[in-house]
């Protein structure tokens, strides 16, 4: 058992699914290169030594040409975890993510497997529109894909080793503000998620959510740094008397839907806090489900807590006000007591 | 700690109001939430809620009192602790920002729109305990009925009704007095029709000392509002009449034709709907004096002038332009039903572009009707009945109406308004 951040704990994740498989290899850009940081956050920092450059894999400044390098070697037996610098440039691979690796599957009948690693970083880090933004809804919405969001560093070793595992491509993302890392690649205003990351091989399940806190009079349901948002908030109610129930889907797709309504069937009130943009976000396929399944438990409307219709905003304090804050959770929930 | 019991501000136009009801006396225990007193403003009786749990002391107005808005009447003690000294109400009262968790706000929002809410776990457990919800006083957001109220109320189990007689019963039905408000001094505490009269009698204004004084009417509430708004729209605005007598056979055919298609419409909806019509031709009629400029109106919100007990109610249908002869038959009757039974609320009773007024019923011909101020123009409809009419050459039988266009010439000429009753007046021969 060692205590460690996100960025080292997934990093010692894709160390342990290198040696057990020697199928495994990481593509991206400057994830090995010497004298580099391991990718932009760390995560991949030193393994080119133990594994060498054929599979810590440097590509040239190609989202779309690297993602098609992994898909195909995906399709052809390999098992590559890709690494994009920013989430943000995912939208330079979208075809190849959303209509070939996620399509190829159905398309063939299932004669051929994509089973693939998309890592992306995410969240608004003083990093402005193009760097900063929340992306996970985009995939959510693709079938074929699997997404997960792990917001601790044994989610984070655990989820990683079931993507490495599972045959379907899986994007991972990370929040930018939850890596841990240190040095210079430490974002300002970081947390760290540190904590217990077990030795010995173990994996998440794709598809469990985790609860972070019980309570019983209202269901505070957040992804990636929001849940920590939820847990100061619920400290913040508990003094109120108001006891939250905070759940970390964990995985997004496929939702751990039953751990929801079956919170809010207990507690019969409901918010959903998100870094996504409120319209036709995340949170509304959630408020939505809430809505539609766990109607009649409701004893107040479901309510979202999200960013604005804007792009990240670069102006650290314009960011402030974008990224739902703990006094916004807060709010919205004592709105519905 | 004492908390101050508030009269509570009801809307721009109200600065004071009239207290007509203390439901508690003092030295009452008085629970956070029920309802205190009663206020009546211009536009209808309002219960206000206790702001807190408290014994009831140091009230300050009587009943009948004229009370200004924010104006403190009373205190809600803990038990023993004596009413502060008189001072000043507090800042935060003065500065506006009163409590408002006291002022049913969301209450003349839900009356406005007609119905109660309850949330879904609060159905679901009421129905699971055989409930009805309706009758529970909601403490969630927009005072709907939540999850603690159906639990409050069924360990309390004081759903009962009043023990009454039933022929107290019927006599509060037909006085319109809540048996509920009645303090019964039968057998076992049981209401009597005694007491229901007492309590009807209570309500009426008082009688004065000198004999030759039938009836003296203070000239507040809902009075005072009328006697104000009429002598204003007399007064103050540059009014005109405009009478025409029209051939109404056709809006008469087109009446006795939906009737039999099952639409239960009466003139005064195939008017509204015929005014909408109009007045999308001649906007400058849809429009409000103030003060320094005639602002025209997009929504055509047409008052309709109703008959009632509590004297002459206006009640608002809304955004007329988009409505159906059905939907305006709906609304209008809900309306003129809430209007009669006193149920309407402030907010039904204001934002009108336009008003119709009918005394039709009464077999009045032709009137000049009074401006309903701010508003540019009120139509007066005469009675319809059967007139020898020249029809072609020949003199015929026809159904006459007369319709007056009273309008201020303020804000819009004889000719544009000559023509919007014009046009008025072509609908209704064609029949719509």
């Amino acid at each position: 058992m060692a205590v460690m951040g996100i960025a080292d704990a997934l990093r010692e994740g894709i160390r342990e699914e290198m040696r057990r498989d020697p199928t495994v290899f990481c593509i991206g850009e400057d994830i090995g290169v010497k004298g580099g940081w391991g990718g932009a956050f760390t995560v991949t920092l030193g393994l080119v030594d133990e594994f060498g450059p054929e599979r810590i894999l440097d590509t040239p400044i190609s989202e779309s040409g690297f993602c098609g390098i992994a898909i195909g070697a995906a399709m052809t037996g390999m098992r590559p975890i890709a690494d994009v610098q920013y989430g943000d440039f995912l939208f330079c691979m979208m075809d190849q993510l959303a209509n070939q690796a996620a399509k190829m599957t159905y398309m063939a009948g299932g004669e051929v497997k994509v089973p693939m690693v998309m890592r992306a970083p995410v969240g608004s880090t003083r990093r402005g529109a193009q760097h900063a933004q929340t992306l996970e809804v985009f995939f959510t919405h693709v079938p074929g894909l699997k997404v997960v969001a792990p917001s601790t560093a044994y989610d984070a070793k655990g989820l990683l080793k079931a993507a490495v595992r599972d045959d379907n491509p899986v994007l991972m993302f990370e929040h930018k503000l939850l890596y841990g890392s240190k040095g210079n690649r430490a974002e300002k205003g970081a947390i760290s998620p540190i904590g217990d990351v077990p030795d010995e091989d173990y994996i998440v399940p794709i598809g469990k959510g985790a609860i972070r806190r019980r309570g019983r009079d209202v269901t505070i349901v957040g992804k990636l740094l929001t849940v920590y948002r939820a847990l100061a908030a619920a400290d913040e109610l508990a003094r109120s008397g108001v006891e939250a129930e905070v759940i970390d889907p964990r995985t997004l797709v496929p939702l751990d839907k039953e751990m929801v309504l079956e919170s809010v069937r207990k507690t019969h009130r409901f918010v959903v806090v998100e870094e996504d943009n409120r319209t036709h976000g995340w949170g509304a396929e959630i408020a939505a489900m809430v809505a539609e399944e766990a109607f009649w438990w409701l004893d107040a409307p479901p309510v979202r807590v999200s960013a604005p219709d804007t792009p990240p905003p670069f102006a650290p304090l314009l960011e402030q006000l974008y990224v739902p804050s703990v006094e916004r959770v807060v709010s919205a929930v004592q709105r519905l007591m | 700690m004492a908390t101050e019991v508030l009269v509570p501000p009801l809307g721009t136009n109200v600065d004071a109001v009239t207290l007509v009801t203390w439901h508690r006396s003092e030295g009452d225990q008085v629970t956070q939430g029920e309802p205190l007193f009663a206020v009546e403003t211009d536009k209808a009786v309002l219960d206000v809620e206790a702001p807190a749990s408290g014994v009831l002391r140091g009230m300050a107005a009587a009943e009948g009192d004229e009370v200004p808005a924010l104006s403190r009447i009373a205190w809600l003690c803990e038990a023993g602790e004596e009413p502060p000294a008189a001072g000043p109400v507090a800042a935060r009262a003065a500065a506006g920002a009163v409590d408002l968790a006291c002022v049913r706000q969301a209450d003349l929002g839900r009356e406005a729109l007609g119905r109660r809410f309850a949330s879904p776990w609060a159905r679901t457990l009421a129905s699971q305990r055989g409930m009805d919800w309706t009758q529970l006083r909601g403490t969630g957001p927009m005072d709907a009925v939540v999850a603690r109220d159906i639990t409050d109320a069924a360990e309390t189990t004081e759903q009962r009704p009043p023990r009454i007689t039933p022929l107290a019963a019927r006599a509060a039905r037909e006085a319109g007095v809540d048996a509920c408000k009645v303090e019964g001094t039968g057998p076992a505490g049981r209401i009597t029709r005694d007491d229901v009269l007492r309590a009807a009698a209570g309500r009426r204004r008082s009688v004065s000392a000198d004999p030759t004084i039938a009836e003296t009417i203070p000239l507040t509430g809902i009075r005072g509002r009328i006697a104000d708004r009429m002598f204003r729209g007399a007064v103050e605005t540059a009014s005109v009449t405009l009478t025409a007598e029209v051939d109404a056979t056709g809006l008469v055919e087109t009446r006795t034709r939906m009737l039999g298609d099952g639409l239960k419409a009466g003139y005064n909806d195939l008017l509204i709907l015929i005014v909408a019509a109009a007045l999308r031709d001649h906007p400058r009629l849809n429009a409000t004096y103030e003060g320094d400029r005639v602002v025209v109106r997009r929504n055509v919100n047409v008052a309709l002038a109703v008959d009632t007990d509590r004297g002459l109610l206006a009640p608002v249908i809304r955004s007329v332009q988009d409505m159906s002869l059905a939907e305006i038959a709906d609304a209008t009757s809900a309306a003129i039903h809430r209007a009669r039974t006193g149920e309407i609320g402030p907010d039904e009773l204001r934002g009108s572009t336009f008003t119709i007024t009918n005394l039709g019923m009464f077999g009045i011909d032709a009137f000049t009707p009074i401006l309903n101020v701010p508003e540019c123009a009120i139509l007066g409809v005469g009675r319809i009945k059967p007139t020898p009419w020249v029809v072609g050459d020949c003199i015929g039988i026809r159904q006459a109406m007369w319709l007056s266009l009273t309008f201020d010439h303020r804000l819009v000429d004889g000719g544009p308004a000559a023509r919007f009753l014009q046009a008025i007046c072509r609908a209704v021969e064609a029949g719509l």
